[in-house]
């Protein structure tokens, strides 16, 4: 069971928000924490600032109110960035380097030795189904498989946080229902708190144990609601009539935020 | 069209170009001093081999050596232009003078202030070169991707990490099209300076064969060693362009499918 236990915030934000230097609020002052084992989906359409947000977490962006914390410490800071991976909306893959040379970046930029680093690499490819490639370049791929190897990539260091925003939104359908369930998968393996940012609905319902919806202009948090259906969600939980109340649930907020007729 | 290997068509163009010149030499009955026959021109390759095999030896070797020059002097200036923005910003209007400047002007002077032959035509001929591998070797290096430069920043990597293992990778493309112009360019630099230097007296190169095969009217052995530079070019060019496909073949579109 992943019930999340109420140890001290995994990431805490405090106050936290951002103003672009030509005064537009990208995000209102927010409180949030997010526990040790959480699966929070940041859900909200374009421009509500969810995005913003994640990359705060990461220190990618500094907060320019408030104050992020990630396992106690500014997320900028070394041993803040060890324990954190982050996955971005496209693969980011270098095009000249094989499918195991990507993984094993992180580790190469960290010194790790190219022994322990090769075990970890084939241990990750393993994790996301992708041994058989490891000598294969991104352009070889599917749009699938190079996000998978971004994932790899992000587990490779072995994080206890792992931030992803709308990692599978270029996909189809089918392919994205598919690595959401073997990344649901992985979470529930592994001791990972996991922050995913996305704007589908349905995604959100079926992955989180906690979805936290935003609304733009100014992009604030509209609702913070812990969902209790219990793991594994097998694939037929999305035709389920708990889920479909779900997604009926957050499309209302968002309707209501959003100012949008239901 | 798919099936012809890439070299099979302009053979084609060249050999139908040599086959009407060779034509219409004979049958105009255009005299040598105007223009020779390639079959001429070929023979006179093989007869003057004593004259031209030398002095063709030099011209490579000042190509050489300015293209070497060129490479490495506009690495370096590259590198440091993406390192400091200020820098690149105070110098930048420099390469482009040189690049502006014509190298008639200021070869002589080189000539001049340059006591070494070889020197100074090395030096002539890698001011001319060195602009491209400036120009595209720091749009190479600024050019990386923006997801993948926000990860070496989200990993913590150091400078010299994200140069070595991030901008020099995402740069060979332009790095190569820089080498590929540089290669033609320090050929031509080098035949300038040759010609500025022969004018001067000092006898070197293809150029100076140029030269003295015009004063004593002997057309073919001019054709003959314009022959021989065109030659040089095509295979510098041909060296680099398997260079670049050999570094960039298995991942870049420019040679992906050729």
């Amino acid at each position: 069971m992943n019930t999340p236990a109420r140890t001290p915030p995994a990431l805490s934000l405090r106050a936290a928000g951002h103003t672009y230097p030509n005064g537009l609020t990208a995000l209102q002052p927010i409180d949030l924490d997010v526990h040790a084992r959480e699966f929070v989906c940041l859900l909200g359409p374009s421009g509500c600032g969810k995005s913003t947000l994640l990359r705060m977490m990461a220190g990618l962006l500094p907060a320019t109110q408030g104050q992020v914390e990630l396992q106690g410490e500014d997320p900028r800071s070394r041993s803040a960035r060890e324990s954190l991976s982050y996955v971005f909306q496209e693969a980011t893959l270098m095009p000249w380097a094989t499918v195991a040379d990507n993984v094993r970046l992180p580790l190469d930029l960290d010194h790790v030795p190219r022994r322990e680093a090769d075990s970890r690499v084939a241990d990750a490819l393993a994790q996301v189904g992708l041994s058989a490639f490891h000598a294969q370049r991104p352009h070889e791929l599917s749009g699938g498989m190079q996000m998978r190897v971004s994932i790899a990539r992000g587990l490779v260091t072995r994080p206890r946080v792992l931030l992803l925003d709308e990692p599978f939104g270029a996909l189809d359908d089918i392919t994205r229902q598919r690595l959401d369930a073997d990344l649901l998968a992985l979470w529930q393996q592994a001791d990972l708190t996991v922050v995913f940012v996305t704007h589908s609905l349905a995604e959100a319902a079926f992955l989180a144990s906690r979805v936290v919806v935003m609304a733009p202009r100014p992009g604030r948090i509209v609702r913070d609601e812990s969902l209790a259906q219990p793991w594994p969600r097998p694939a037929r939980y999305r035709t389920s009539a708990e889920f479909n109340a779900i997604v009926q649930g957050l499309q209302d907020t968002l309707a209501e935020a959003c100012g949008e007729p239901t | 069209m798919k099936h012809l290997p890439g070299w099979s068509l302009p053979a084609l163009v060249a050999i139908l170009v040599i086959g009407l010149w060779q034509a219409w030499v004979s049958l105009a009955n255009v005299p040598t001093y105007l223009v020779p026959s390639p079959w001429r021109v070929a023979k006179t390759l093989w007869t003057d081999r004593a004259l031209l095999g030398p002095a063709w030896w030099v011209t490579l070797q000042v190509t050489l050596m300015a293209f070497g020059a060129a490479a490495a002097v506009g690495s370096v200036v590259a590198f440091v232009f993406v390192q400091n923005r200020w820098l690149e910003a105070a110098l930048f209007p420099y390469a482009v003078l040189l690049q502006v400047t014509p190298i008639v002007a200021i070869a002589p002077l080189i000539i001049i202030w340059v006591k070494d032959p070889t020197t100074s035509l090395v030096l002539c001929a890698t001011l001319v070169a060195v602009f491209p591998v400036i120009a595209n070797t720091t749009q190479g290096l600024r050019s990386v991707q923006p997801g993948l430069l926000a990860y070496f920043e989200l990993r913590g990597a150091s400078r010299w990490q994200t140069l070595w293992k991030l901008r020099l990778p995402s740069a060979l493309p332009s790095i190569f099209t820089g080498l590929r112009i540089a290669a033609g360019l320090s050929l031509i630099g080098a035949v300038v300076a040759e010609f500025v230097a022969g004018t001067g007296g000092t006898a070197s190169g293809l150029a100076y064969q140029i030269l003295q095969s015009g004063y004593q009217l002997d057309i073919p052995r001019m054709f003959a060693a314009l022959a021989l530079i065109s030659l040089t070019g095509i295979g510098l060019f041909t060296a680099l362009t398997a260079c670049a496909k050999l570094a960039l073949g298995e991942w870049h579109e420019s040679e992906r499918h050729p």
